[in-house]
This record gives C-alpha cells, structure tokens and sequence, in this order.
C-alpha cells in the first residue's frame, strides 16, 4: 500500500483586537467610493496588538495544534514555517535566522528538520505539498505546517497612503492577523490527499507585490485587483477539472469547497464562474471573511477549523481547498475529513 | 542513486547595471537552461536568496524570476529547448543552509517522480547600501538544474542540524527608522568558534551515517561566512586545498557560496577527477547543512 499523509490536527490563533471595517475607513484621507465592508463583506479582522506577532501567533497555533494531536512536540519530524509576514512586534522584519527555527525552539521540537517556504497566500498548501513529498519519500513520517501572519500593517500604511479610491493599495485593507497550524502524518493512501497539486503562472507575477516601506513602519501591498482576480476565475476551473480527472474525480463528487478568502464578491463571482463551467455547485462554499478578513496563508486552515469546531462536517464529506495567490500561484487539496471530526466535534 | 547536477551558472552583476538578485538570478536561469537544457522537463523551480531587492516579501521571488524567464525569447513557441510547461515555484529560506535544503528538496521531487527536473536559484543583493550595517556579502546569483541520476552516482546523503543555543550569534533583521529601512547584519565575536564546532560535530556524525571516510573526501563546496571559517576547516578536517576558498575581496557570497565553489572547480578542469564531494553550509541557526555528492 502506498504511503501518503493525511492532516492529524489543526491548530489556530487568533490575536485577540478586533478592528471593525467601519473604523478602518474613518481614519482615511479618502472615502472608498462604497463602503468597505459592502464591497468586501468583511465586517471585522483581528489585528495584532501589544507583544503580538507573526512569530507568537505561528507559536501559539502550533501549540493548539499539539493539544489535539496524539503527537507531543518532542515526535515532530519536520517543521516548516510558511508565512508571508516574518515581522516582530516592533515590525522588526527577520531575514535571519528562519521563523521555524524560532518556532521548534519555543514548543520544544528542537530535533525537528525545518526550513521557512514562502508562496505569498498558498504559503501553508505550499507547505502541505513539501511536507506530503516527504513523508511519501519517508524522509518524515510527520510534519508540522505552520504560519503566523501579522499583515495588519499594510492595511494601516494603505490607511495613510491612499489618495485616490481606487489606489493600488485598496485590497490591503481586507487584510486581518491569524496562525494557523497543522500536523500531517502518513497514512496509507486511501485515507491521504485524494488531490494534492500546485502550480505557478509566473507571466502573472507582478499583479499583487509586497514590500517592506520605506515611508512606515511594516509593509506596504499594491495589487491590481480585478486583474488578478479575472485572471485567477478564468484560470481556476479548467485547472481544478485537470486535477481531479487526472486522479479520477469530477467537481460533482465534491461536497464542500473552500476558497482563498479575498472579498465577498471575488468569492461570489468566482462561484457563479465555476458553476457555469461544471453545471454544478457544492453543497457549502466556505466564506468566513465577515469576522477574520483575510488571512493570507492561513485562510484556509481557518476556515477549515472553524468547520469542525462549528460540526459543520461529515467524515465522508470531501473538501477541496483552493489556492489562488500572488505569484500567480494556483493549488487544489482535496480530502475526506477523517479523524478530525470526533477531535473537533 | 540520487540527483546529479546538470549543469551551474555564477552571474556577478555589472556595476554599470544595478542589477540585484532577481537580474542576476533571471540570468543565471535562462544561461542555464539555454546550455541544452531541455526546459519544458524543468517542473518545480526554488529560490534561497534571504538578502533581496527592494526589501520584497510577495509574492515568491522564484515566481518573479519564472515570470522573467519565460519572457526570454529563447523559450517561446519552437525553440529547441522547448518551453517552461507546468512548474511549481516557491522560496526556501533557512540562511546559509535554505541551497542544501533545496538541492534535498528537489532532489526527493525528482526521485518521488513528481518532477523530471529542478531549478535552484540562489544568491543575495543589497536595495540601498548607505542604509546597510555590516553586511559582508557580495551581490550575485547562481542557478543549478537537477536531473534523475543513474547508480551510484549522484546526491547520496542529506543532513541538516540546528544548534539553537546559538541561534542569537548571527542575524540579519530589516529595521525601519526615520523613514528609512536598515538592514542590520549582527555577528557575535563567538560565531566562528561556535560555526566550526558545529560542522565538526556535525560532518563527523554526516561522514558516519553515510559510511565514509574524510580521507575519501575529493572536495568540499563551501559556504565561506564567518571569516577563517574556511581556514578552520581546511585545518581542523586536514583536507587543506581541497575546501574550496573563494577569493573573499570579490566573491564573498552568502548563500550562492557552494554553488561558486562548484563553479570555480567545474572551470578549473579538476571537477572531473573527483568522485566524493561535500556541500557544507552553516550559518544563522547556528544550522549546519551537509550534502554528499557522489559522480
């Protein structure tokens, strides 16, 4: 029987500030041109406050994560740290040394191999294909996944930098803080990844860049929207119907879907386009913008724990998770949620 | 048997270009896969850089560099070398060490089958030298492609080990202040004790687990940070010449440092005698990276 991975537990964190839409857009020099939370449905995020950081959050999600998983931290094989944001409560940013070294250290996995994986938002899918890889080789028979993303900043720089309403900034203003964790450990193939796939279109990759500011403290996002948003839902149904023929599965054999979290309307028009490419719709698309925003990397394992901590899903129910990211990275997981349910429900 | 190595391009940046890492590395991509590479079997493409152009952090600079790559004419419809097809693209970072964990990385890609080939680009630049503390390194990228290997031949081995009660003897942070970035390069005094015992340490249990002696060792490709870590080296292992130095006045590279050691070697004729080769890196961690190449 062939070796795969399958995901032992989920951990997340989030930091404990909320920041409403409304509150965000009254410090502006210019007023969207509607309002915030209408275009993007985000009614709230979690912002990072005090000692709070993309390092605390990757560490305290990955110690949730440990508190349901049959695993202790001293039997993690491998961790890897896929956050876009490495920044410190002082928005100190860390070339060096690697956020997973950091990590192992702080929940006493020190014998763990790790390395950092950066892929913009499919950071952590990045991760859960890396990871996969491994432990199907049998380097690892488990590994940690985790992200701590404290992004909040390029939404208060976009605050301050934002002259006109249709700035190239404006998307930095759906962003919210989150960590999230997972655990992947081997299993035999049958209970493991139905699809896991990524890929790169790289002619894309200027349409959504991120730096470190020289005018503020953090970084600052520029993003050409509705570019990279037409090109993502013209790319993503012909690339997901190759993934799941290839492993011999049809978008109808999918009970819920669970997309990168942009904006309510991306989710929306990009759930109207996948319908009329497979004639068909998932019983649930997952869209939990309204009080986290979005949370780069780690939306979809956000997302993913809320559906159990909420019993929203059956073991049999057979979830796909969507990348759609800067780079322009595109990447499908597809998986039964077996064994998580009972730890959760 | 593991991946061998295809082929290895070093890229310097003109000074009369500022060019930074993604120019250099775009070029070292398209010199490599220019040189017969066929590149539509390239799958799966790794950046290492730490060190980057304009402070960028979204998206990965690989999928930049891939972006730029495919614009070389070279690689259109009907060229000979074919076309980037279907590629997964991402960074790995890890200091010093983020090349070895790639070549391992890329290697386990190949060997599970899922690629046919790899790319690995590294290399590190500065955005604005006035505002940097300290940093050593010089400017430049390296790109090396994998392919399947036949028995016997090829990367053999992989091993990485952190040692984190060091972790604090050298890091490198982007600070903002007054509205300018720093880049602060801090290296304690006790680094270089500290780096060397830990690839002793490290090689020692390396060279045991893959049943080899030091004395069968033909080369070792090194990273070249701390100052006198070569030396040290060179001393401590009693192989001498055969760790790799790199002229530190104008190649001082940080992570593409292996990489220009096998460049050098590849342009000295000597390449080709040498049957067991050692890829080190050590760096921020203190993490200690070691690969055994075997051809």
């Amino acid at each position: 029987m062939k070796v795969g991975s399958h995901i032992e537990s989920i951990g997340v964190k989030l930091p404990v500030k909320k920041v409403t839409s409304l509150s965000i857009t009254e410090n502006m020099k210019v007023v969207p041109p509607i309002k915030l939370e209408l275009i993007s449905g985000i009614k709230e995020r979690n912002f990072c406050s005090g000692t709070e950081d993309a390092i605390t959050l990757a560490v305290d999600a990955a110690l949730d994560c440990l508190k349901y998983s049959s695993l202790v931290a001293s039997d993690i094989e491998m961790i890897i740290y896929c956050g876009i944001s490495k920044l410190d409560s002082e928005l100190t940013y860390y070339y060096e040394p690697a956020i997973s070294l950091l990590v192992k250290q702080s929940i006493g996995s020190e014998g763990a191999l790790s390395f950092d994986v950066s892929n913009a938002c499919a950071g952590m899918i990045t991760g859960v294909h890396i990871a996969n890889t491994y432990i199907e080789s049998g380097i690892v028979s488990n590994c940690m996944v985790v992200s701590g993303e404290y992004i909040s900043s390029t939404s208060k720089n976009a605050v301050l930098n934002m002259l006109t309403p249709t700035s190239l900034e404006l998307a930095s203003l759906t962003v919210g803080d989150a960590g999230t964790a997972i655990i992947l450990e081997s299993t035999t193939s049958e209970t493991g990844f139905e699809v896991l796939d990524i890929k790169t279109l790289g002619q894309y990759s200027k349409l959504c860049t991120a730096k470190l500011s020289k005018k503020y403290p953090g970084a600052q996002m520029f993003t050409q929207m509705q570019k990279l948003h037409s090109i993502s839902i013209d790319e993503a149904p012909q690339y997901v119907d190759k993934c799941l023929t290839e492993k011999g599965l049809k978008y109808s054999d999918i009970d819920v879907v669970i997309p990168h979290q942009t904006a309510k309307r991306a989710i929306l028009s990009g759930t109207l386009k996948f319908r009329e490419y497979f004639g068909y719709s998932p019983k649930e698309i997952v869209y939990n913008l309204e009080h986290n925003g979005n949370t780069a990397s780690t939306t979809h394992f956000l997302a993913l724990y809320g559906l159990l901590k909420e019993k929203k899903l059956k073991s049999d129910d057979r979830i796909l998770l969507l990348a759609l990211a800067s780079g322009l990275v595109l990447g499908v997981v597809v998986f039964k949620p077996l064994g998580l349910i009972e730890k959760y429900g | 048997m593991g991946s061998k190595i295809e082929i290895v391009k070093l890229v310097q940046p003109l000074p009369i270009l500022r060019q930074g890492y993604i120019s250099c590395a775009v070029e070292a991509a398209r010199s490599c896969i220019n040189h017969n590479v066929e590149a539509d079997q390239i799958g799966i493409l790794v950046s290492t850089a730490i060190y980057r152009d304009h402070h960028l952090v979204e998206p990965a600079l690989s999928s930049l560099i891939l972006g730029k790559v495919m614009q070389n004419p070279l690689l259109k419809k009907g060229s000979p070398h074919g076309q980037l097809q279907k590629v997964i693209t991402f960074d790995l970072n890890n200091g010093a060490c983020g090349l070895i964990q790639a070549i391992q990385l890329v290697d386990t890609y190949i060997q599970n089958g899922n690629v046919k080939r790899g790319m690995i680009i590294t290399g590190d630049s500065t955005y604005n030298k006035r505002n940097n503390n300290n940093y050593p390194f010089s400017d430049g990228a390296a790109a090396i492609i994998l392919s399947k290997g036949v028995k016997n031949m090829g990367f053999s081995g992989f091993q990485t080990d952190s040692y984190l009660q060091f972790k604090d003897d050298f890091t490198g942070i982007c600070q903002y202040r007054n509205r300018k970035l720093y880049l602060n390069i801090n290296e304690k005094d006790q680094f270089l004790e500290h780096a060397v015992t830990c690839v002793m340490s490290s090689m020692e249990k390396f060279l045991e687990k893959e049943k080899i002696s030091i004395s069968d060792i033909d080369f070792v490709f090194s990273t070249q940070n701390p100052d006198g870590l070569i030396s040290q080296i060179r001393e401590k292992t009693n192989l001498g010449n055969k760790v790799i130095q790199l002229d530190s006045k104008i190649n001082r590279f940080h992570t593409a440092a292996p990489l220009a050691a096998l460049d050098k070697l590849i342009k000295s004729s000597q390449y080709g005698l040498a049957k067991n080769i050692l890829f080190l890196a050590v760096g921020s961690g203190i993490t200690v990276s070691l690969a055994l190449y075997k051809q």
